[in-house]
């Protein structure tokens, strides 16, 4: 028998499954990966033991991950379809690994912040809230942003006092006045002009000494253009040659 | 211990490649961290720092560990060995001399390993935890090498050395997770088998090292490391080091060829 004729059925049995093998991609050429949603966050412990233990490593991977959802496959997903109770896990969970970093935070503010659905900013402002009142430098930038979230896009004012209250109570030297000045710009802004006055008037006095000179123009222009009608604005001493 | 000897096992990595496979790993791993790093829209260095240091740091050391584990079982299959202390050389100037020459390749690439860090450390200007990080990879290493060599020379296969050393590494990385486990007070709602199970986890912890608090990530970019954390990483270097090379010697000292 020759060679050729030996090598037939295994040549046979090459080509059948090769052709099995194309039948096989035509089918599973067809099937996607689909976005099942935010999927419920590991414990801190499990997604560290993921990576042997090293916690930054697994924080910076999640951080990566949360950056990704809903945008690795063939669609992009709108904001507004995401699961936020599942978010605002995943974003507790990255702080419990890592509450250094900026890159959470960050993501919450500017990236599920811009949410199509105000209602959903919730989990994002508590989670903003509370990396705001941390004690490492610029931390009160992120509770800045939570007011910025509750007064502008969920358009609830008493929370934005409320969490204004709390920015004011981050206040140290070098910082800049606007987180000061918030509160008393979210009273004027709710129509409490009374008390708007007052915590501006109580800025200037506790800190006149130790605010550069603009910002004491700005208080002083709102106090006088802003918070106070015409007429108080021509009997009050503190707007005089305004 | 013979000089000679750690010159024997030294030739044997250059023969082997294994440096060259070290650097050409780092190579690959540089290249993906920064490739993967760029993908974060801020703190980009930060990422590129710890996936370098993450990544890298397991890549060099799954090298050292199989080649330490390869040499040693061909040592035997090829009655290496057993011609070796037919030599004026003793058991235990065998076991320090293969120690001292697989620390050495353990130094070598711990150093390797830092200096590509430390160029991407000091240009982003991250530099306080930089020396107690390098330190700390580079007595990891040398454990490894060194547990390695146990595991060689006391289980016949290499597959079952390589995996028993992964093994050891993954558990000794993990020991602060299951240890914290293990005392939390949920285990005891847990059931007999969880409390059983926590018991076994704190023994067997005294003889793993904490190789979870040798070099630490977050030391490259956050620092905050302190003089106890130098001393530890020292001391723990020094007692596991006498305890798993003393084990090697007691091991071929009582072995019949």
């Amino acid at each position: 028998m020759s060679k050729k004729f030996q090598d037939f059925p295994l040549t046979v049995f090459f080509t059948l499954a090769l052709a099995a093998n194309v039948l096989l991609w035509n089918s599973s050429s067809k099937m996607q990966p689909r976005w099942a949603n935010v999927p419920p966050p590991p414990t801190a412990a499990g997604l560290s033991a993921s990576f042997l233990g090293d916690r930054e490593m697994a924080y910076r991977t999640s951080a990566v991950a949360l950056q990704s959802f809903g945008n690795g496959m063939t669609e992009v997903q709108a904001l507004k379809d995401y699961n936020y109770d599942y978010l605002r896990k995943w974003f507790f969970l990255a702080d419990k690994l890592n509450h250094k970093s900026d890159y959470v935070p960050f993501l919450a503010a500017y990236y599920f912040g811009a949410t199509q659905n105000p209602q959903q900013l919730y989990p994002v402002i508590d989670y903003l809230r509370t990396v705001g009142k941390y004690p490492e430098k610029n931390k009160w930038w992120w509770l800045g942003q939570a007011v910025y979230l509750a007064r502008h896009k969920l358009n609830d004012q008493k929370f934005a006092l409320q969490l204004a209250e709390e920015l004011a109570g981050t206040y140290h030297l070098g910082m800049p006045a606007w987180p000061l000045q918030m509160k008393a710009i979210i009273a004027s802004d709710i129509g409490d002009k009374e008390l708007a006055y007052g915590m501006m008037v109580e800025m200037l006095k506790s800190g006149a000494d130790t605010m550069p000179p603009q910002e004491i123009n700005f208080m002083l222009d709102y106090i006088c253009n802003h918070i106070l009608t015409p007429v108080q604005k021509g009997k009050d001493a503190l707007c005089q040659g305004r | 211990m013979s000089l000679q000897l750690v010159r024997y096992v030294l030739m044997a990595a250059m023969r082997d490649r294994m440096v060259w496979g070290i650097v050409a790993i780092s190579v690959l791993g540089v290249c993906l961290s920064v490739f993967s790093g760029s993908a974060a829209v801020i703190e980009q260095d930060q990422f590129v720092i710890t996936y370098l240091a993450g990544g890298l740091r397991l890549l060099s050391l799954i090298g050292l560990a199989l080649f330490v584990v390869f040499y040693v079982r061909r040592s035997y299959d090829a009655r290496d060995i057993e011609f070796l202390l037919t030599r004026p050389v003793s058991r235990g100037q065998f076991v320090t001399a293969h120690g001292v020459a697989f620390s050495l390749l353990a130094i070598f690439t711990g150093v390797f390993l830092a200096l590509i860090l430390a160029g991407f450390s000091f240009q982003f200007g991250y530099k306080d935890g930089f020396p107690l990080w390098a330190l700390g990879v580079t007595f990891e290493y040398i454990l490894v090498v060194n547990v390695a060599f146990f595991f060689a020379m006391v289980l016949s296969s290499p597959v079952t050395a390589g995996l028993a050393t992964l093994g050891f590494y993954v558990l000794s990385r993990m020991t602060g997770e299951l240890l914290s486990i293990a005392q939390s007070p949920q285990i005891e709602g847990g059931g007999q088998a969880f409390l059983a199970l926590s018991v076994v986890m704190k023994v067997v912890s005294v003889i793993i090292p904490r190789f979870d608090l040798m070099a630490e990530t977050s030391w490259l970019i956050y620092g905050g490391v302190d003089f106890h954390n130098w001393i530890f990483v020292i001391v723990q270097a020094v007692v596991f080091l006498a305890l798993v090379l003393s084990a090697t010697a007691i091991d071929l000292k009582r072995r019949q060829f």
